[in-house]
């Protein structure tokens, strides 16, 4: 059964301007689900577009949540509703909004019966514990840096730019580590095509605990100076930033926060804007 | 509610406090007020607990209530714990405070010494080895100078020391010491009450000392509101990561 359903944001210190380009919706009705936007930090209002493609993926779980369990809705065609909707409100909405704005990632989470599934359009991470202790860290890239968004199905202008500068490969890096010492177990490298579907389902008997977070996760710096400025890896930031204790109520905000904390204090900043959210489930007690 | 020890020289002081497990949310205010109910106490003893009780609801309305854990001791030459640190949701307005029956005599170094042992202490189970967020706010309410109390004041000076050199256990503690005058005492015995919890404060790093002034009606009304804004301030800085508003008497 589901114990907690909570998430963290904050702003990246390159977004020296404060405004955070990440969303994520995080509701346990009419099925608990996390819906996580990253807005491309090129594109202007993108953290309006961010938020559009955000809750729109809301209203299409909610109002579509029976087509998405049994798959008639499936990754694709999911993802073309939401952005095609999207953009035609931003049209609608008729202030301006240039259409790149809707150059966003998009990664959700829903609880479908006894399952998480997760849906990632662009880059992001998926990070799950299973009930063995082990840390499963998904992490979704594209060569280039340059993520595939969902807008660049829809509008031919961005699509034609893309195809034009990038390859478009996306580049998936799996790992697995023992969490008690965070020991490398095993580590896969594989490349898709950028329209490959990124679709996993993880039962929450063996799943406990299923995080999905932007890419800011992987955006940790330590700075020396002002120009020394070394990358930290993405597994020493999860020592710190997933090192759960108690799962109860706030579980991920509490750990987060934490890190940060204790990351600021050793000169070690998140550049990229980060959003995080999870679920945890407890196995029910037998009466 | 898991009960804790609160070790002492003299002996062992205890508290009780809500499990963690209980705790969803990330950051919490550790609040106690301590209550004198010392036999000067009997004119105002009532009024006293009705203006504590009033302050407490007036928290409950706060959106960040759920966000404060409240302890309430009483004192005279014993410490009574009315209750342990519990979420304001969780406590009975009417059934958790009974009258304060004041007799005895006034062991206020005592109950403060508990009163910061027991935020230490739960500061310690909750930061350092459940990784909440938490500050903490006490508050003392007396009409009289210390006259019973085993703790000594190095004593109190030492628990701080010891346990602010814990790094990531509490964000802020802020101890108030209000004195409330019996509206009956004569002047130069209130004044050398206000001179000895002056140097009292002093003496054990209390960092505000307030003079409520005549234990009337319309002091209590303000100490009432004082205690409630003080500890919405409190939590409104751990939630928001902000230095809590200073709150004037």
């Amino acid at each position: 059964m589901l114990h907690s359903l909570d998430y963290f944001i904050k702003t990246g210190k390159r977004h020296t301007n404060n405004i955070c380009e990440d969303y994520i919706i995080c509701e346990e009705k009419p099925t608990p689900h996390i819906i996580l936007s990253d807005g491309c930090s090129t594109a202007k209002n993108t953290d309006t577009g961010a938020r559009l493609i955000a809750h729109i993926a809301k209203k299409y779980i909610n109002e579509f949540q029976k087509y998405i369990e049994s798959g008639e809705i499936g990754y694709e065609l999911l993802g073309k509703m939401i952005i095609t909707k999207a953009k035609k409100i931003a049209q609608e909405l008729g202030c301006g909004l240039d259409p790149s704005c809707l150059n966003a990632t998009l990664s959700i989470a829903i609880l479908l019966n006894n399952e998480v599934r997760v849906y990632v359009y662009g880059d992001g991470l998926i990070i799950t514990i299973n009930d063995d202790n082990e840390l499963e860290v998904t992490q979704i890239e594209y060569s280039g840096n340059a993520p595939y968004y969902l807008n660049y199905l829809v509008d031919p202008v961005e699509n034609y730019k893309y195809s034009k500068k990038f390859k478009g490969e996306k580049i998936i890096t799996y790992s697995k580590f023992n969490i008690k010492n965070f020991e490398l177990i095993r580590k896969k490298i594989f490349t898709k095509s950028k329209f490959a579907p990124i679709c996993c389902t993880f039962s929450t008997e063996i799943f406990p605990t299923v995080i999905i977070a932007s890419d800011g996760l992987d955006s940790f710096v330590k700075k020396a100076s002002t120009i020394e400025v070394s990358k930290i890896e993405l597994v020493d930031e999860l020592k710190s930033l997933i090192s759960f204790v108690n799962y109860t109520g706030e579980f991920i905000n509490r750990e987060v926060k934490r890190a940060i904390r204790i990351f600021e204090r050793k000169s070690i900043f998140h550049l990229d804007d980060l959003a995080i959210g999870g679920f945890h489930f407890e196995k029910e007690e037998a009466n | 509610m898991n009960v804790h020890n609160i070790p002492s020289s003299t002996g062992t002081f205890q508290f009780s406090a809500v499990r963690p497990e209980k705790l969803g949310a990330s950051c919490y205010t550790l609040a106690t007020i301590a209550v004198d109910r010392s036999r000067s106490t009997l004119d105002f003893a009532q009024a006293l607990l009705a203006t504590l009780k009033i302050a407490i609801e007036a928290c409950m309305k706060n959106p960040m209530s759920k966000n404060i854990l409240l302890r309430v001791i009483s004192f005279n030459e014993e410490l009574v714990e009315i209750h342990g640190y519990k979420l304001l949701k969780d406590i009975d307005l009417d059934n958790d405070y009974k009258d304060f029956d004041p007799q005895g005599m006034t062991s206020l170094r005592d109950a403060y010494y508990s009163s910061i042992g027991a935020t230490l202490i739960l500061a310690e189970d909750l930061s350092i080895k459940q990784h909440y967020d938490v500050n903490g706010i006490v508050f003392i309410i007396t009409d009289g100078m210390d006259n019973r109390s085993k703790t000594s004041n190095a004593e109190i000076r030492r628990l701080i020391e010891t346990s602010l050199k814990k790094e990531d256990l509490i964000e802020s503690m802020e101890t108030v010491l209000i004195e409330l005058k019996d509206p009956k005492a004569i002047d130069s015995y209130a004044q050398e009450v206000t001179r000895a919890l002056e140097k009292f404060k002093k003496e054990v790093g209390i960092s505000n000392f307030i003079n409520a002034g005549d234990a009337t009606p319309k002091n209590l009304a303000k100490l009432g509101q004082f205690i409630s804004e003080s500890l919405s301030s409190t939590s409104s800085s751990i939630v928001t990561g902000q230095p809590s508003q200073p709150v004037t008497f």
